[in-house]
């Protein structure tokens, strides 16, 4: 109500001030709840739910080659199920962003990407799982409630990508269940956050009330934005700096998001293609000039990428693209100081207390 | 520092309110004598600081004076006897402002002592004789660097100030914020547990091996009373704000360092003797607080207790008799609280504070008078006389 009230006011000021003055910082862009909505829902309907549909798609494609695989434990099959293992999380990475709403629910952010596991327990948690051969764990009951490090992409990677993955699958039948149950573990995730954000959540986002969860559609906009902010800044703090380290000699390519399938710089084009996207969706909010100045920095960033590998392995081993692979970091804290200052020349607030407590 | 009080404001302290406001008939109240002021600290978007007074008139709020801080203030402590109110620095800040609550002239402006930091809390004895700061004694790498730093408080016709005259170990790492407890003569202190150094600003030194513990302590002696910990299965959940009501309860807030997705209590209530009784709210309800609490206040009765959650936008409520959760209100950015009639008072980094009901179960937005400014972001904690 109050968001409203304020609203009101300001439309009929920039009326009256409109005609003599230009807009002076410090002020918001979008002044009319129905022009946050339209972006809320363009956002929601174009960007949001067809990621984790195409998330719940490849899942389902991931099960099916699980299938083949385990009926046919070949070389060309264990290939083939890397290659669609890649593909859903390339579309888990296109929405990994969204940190709100359904996919919060039941742990399920964490029980399909446990990352950064900085203490290696999810290793020692799925080998000794795998040691267990209890079949009992692996039961659609029993498996959501195992640690989270053993039940998602990254549990699935360490096993596909193992150095002697096919020889182990062709001599322990308990590593084919557990990876069906993994992909089976991923789809029950992919489905269920598809499915309440179409059934719950995007009503929620798209028809805010006052005293309900969201009281208006600027309220609604600030979990996007503040998505879009702490997108940028994952890329900068967790999968480009602790894996650059303080030298080429130190760099430490294991500290890096999917290092063992060697996709880790093609999570961070999926990543920046769907912070693109949902930037320029709400670009309305910002002054044109500051607007102009974020689109340069993320044009820079796909220069950038274009030359790099998907690997940082690869990457982070060639002396002149680790220099690459910097400036890639310093491109993305670029990005997000021009979101700071965009954001600091208009009066949307995304956190303060949420973001620097004590 | 420079004080930017309301202009017309006396500057003379210990005048009462409806002195202060026959002086402003623009802050005229209906209600001469009860009309409560609010302390927060605050910031605002060109990163500036600000400790800033309000009361509320028909649903507005009116700032009574604002003064400009040299960085960010975290709570301000009152006293019970007289009009003092104390502002302490944020950790790892090194100072202090004491000032009249009604006229808002500052008094004094306190240093921390050499090699010590505050933590942006301190409490008032009831004699209005000594005020107790939690601080650290930083370069202290291994040890039980917290401690308890006693101040004299000195009152003379031309106001008051305050000289460090004592300190006392706090029996931990990380001492955050502190009561006296209802016996006038016990001290209780929540240490977070967390090591940190001013030169690694908000670097968290000893996450794996953190020991945070409510302690209690006798104010004049330092001696330990009793000391606390949470079960070993919680020791990265440090303990950073309590509160306690007129029966002797006291309740406290923890802010969770270890795995996001574990189920881990980030309240409880304690009675002296008595082993600490944790609360949990429901799965769906826990599962969404971002292991995180803000600030921790009993309502007017001591029967009920609110809970920001900043990190969750949420407000939680709960009974502190039975420790059940009752229910959660959406709040977002909101960490400030306060009890405030039949219910709490809320301040939020978005500029908003608002009034939650606990009867009628209703919530109630205020404006903000123009002298406030634009572009204000609330601090962690709000205070009310």
């Amino acid at each position: 109500m109050l968001l409203m009230n304020k609203n009101i006011a300001k439309v009929s000021g920039l009326i009256l001030i409109s005609l003599v003055s230009p807009l002076i910082h410090g002020q918001n862009l979008i002044t009319q709840d129905e022009d946050w909505t339209a972006i809320n829902i363009a956002v929601t309907d174009e960007l949001i739910v067809p990621a984790y549909q195409q998330l719940e798609s490849q899942s389902v494609e991931l099960m099916v080659a699980t299938e083949t695989f385990c009926a046919d434990v070949s070389s060309l099959n264990l290939d083939m199920l890397k290659s669609t293992y890649q593909q859903s999380m390339l579309a888990w990475q296109a929405i990994q962003h969204i940190q709100f709403g359904p996919i919060t629910y039941f742990n399920w952010n964490y029980r399909i990407q446990y990352w950064p596991d900085e203490r290696g327990a999810s290793g020692r948690q799925l080998d000794a799982l795998i040691a267990s051969e209890d079949e009992a764990i692996l039961a659609s009951s029993a498996f959501p409630r195992q640690s989270v490090g053993v039940q998602g992409l990254p549990a699935l990677e360490r096993i596909l990508y193992d150095d002697d993955a096919l020889n182990e699958f062709q001599n322990n039948a308990f590593l084919c269940s557990l990876t069906r149950t993994i992909a089976r573990n991923i789809n029950e995730i992919g489905s269920g956050v598809a499915q309440r954000w179409v059934d719950e959540y995007r009503a929620l986002v798209l028809d805010p009330v006052a005293g309900g969860f969201y009281e208006s559609a600027e309220d609604s906009s600030i979990d996007f934005l503040k998505a879009l902010q702490e997108g940028i800044a994952k890329i900068r703090d967790l999968k480009l700096a602790p894996a650059l380290g303080e030298s080429f000699a130190s760099a430490r390519t294991r500290s890096a998001e999917s290092w063992r399938s060697e996709s880790s710089l093609a999570n961070i084009k999926n990543n920046l293609n769907s912070l693109e996207s949902l930037f320029s969706a709400y670009s309305p909010a910002f002054y044109e000039e500051d607007g102009a100045a974020i689109d340069a920095v993320f044009s820079d960033l796909a220069t950038t990428l274009a030359v790099l590998p998907d690997s940082i392995l690869e990457a982070l081993g060639d002396e002149r693209q680790y220099v690459q692979v910097k400036a890639l970091y310093s491109e993305v804290e670029a990005l997000h100081e021009a979101l700071e200052t965009a954001l600091k020349n208009t009066d949307l607030y995304l956190g303060f207390n949420s973001l620097d407590g004590d | 520092m420079s004080a930017t009080s309301i202009p017309n404001l006396p500057r003379r302290s210990f005048l009462s309110l409806s002195a202060v406001l026959a002086l402003n008939p623009a802050m005229a109240f209906s209600n001469d004598e009860g009309a409560p002021i609010f302390l927060s600290a605050a910031s605002d978007s060109d990163d500036t600081h600000w400790l800033k007074a309000f009361t509320i008139e028909n649903n507005q709020l009116i700032e009574l004076y604002s003064h400009h801080l040299r960085a960010r203030a975290h709570d301000v402590a009152l006293s019970s006897q007289s009009d003092l109110f104390v502002a302490v620095a944020r950790r790892p800040g090194r100072f202090m402002v004491l000032g009249d609550i009604v006229s808002g002239e500052i008094l004094q402006e306190i240093e921390a002592a050499e090699g010590r930091h505050f933590y942006g809390h301190g409490v008032f004895s009831a004699d209005d004789e000594l005020f107790y700061t939690t601080e650290s004694a930083y370069d202290d790498l291994h040890g039980d660097s917290g401690r308890i730093g006693v101040w004299q408080i000195h009152k003379s016709l031309d106001g008051a100030v305050l000289e460090r005259i004592d300190e006392f170990p706090s029996y931990g790492v990380g001492p955050h914020e502190l009561f006296i407890m209802p016996d006038q003569e016990t001290l209780v202190i929540a240490n977070g547990g967390i090591r940190t150094h001013p030169d690694s600003v908000r670097e968290k030194l000893n996450i794996d091996s953190m020991q945070p513990s409510l302690v209690y302590i006798n104010r004049f002696t330092g001696e330990r009373l009793e000391q606390k910990s949470l079960p070993a299965e919680y020791h990265q959940a440090s303990i950073r704000h309590i509160d306690i009501n007129k029966q002797g309860q006291l309740a406290m807030s923890m802010q969770f360092e270890g795995e996001p997705f574990l189920r881990v209590p980030l309240l409880a209530t304690h009675q002296r003797g008595e082993d600490i009784r944790l609360m949990l709210a429901p799965e769906q309800v826990q599962s969404q607080l971002a292991q995180y609490v803000g600030s921790i206040r009993y309502d007017e009765s001591g029967r009920f207790l609110v809970a920001s959650c900043p990190r969750a936008n949420v407000l939680t409520f709960w009974d502190a008799h039975s420790g059940e959760f009752l229910k959660q209100v959406r709040a977002r950015d909101a960490c400030g609280v306060c009890a405030y009639k039949d219910g709490f008072l809320y301040s939020a980094g978005t500029g908003q504070v608002r009034y939650y009901d606990l009867s009628q179960q209703a919530i109630t937005n205020f404006t903000l008078s123009e002298n406030f400014g634009t572009g204000l972001f609330w601090d962690n904690h709000l205070t009310v006389t």
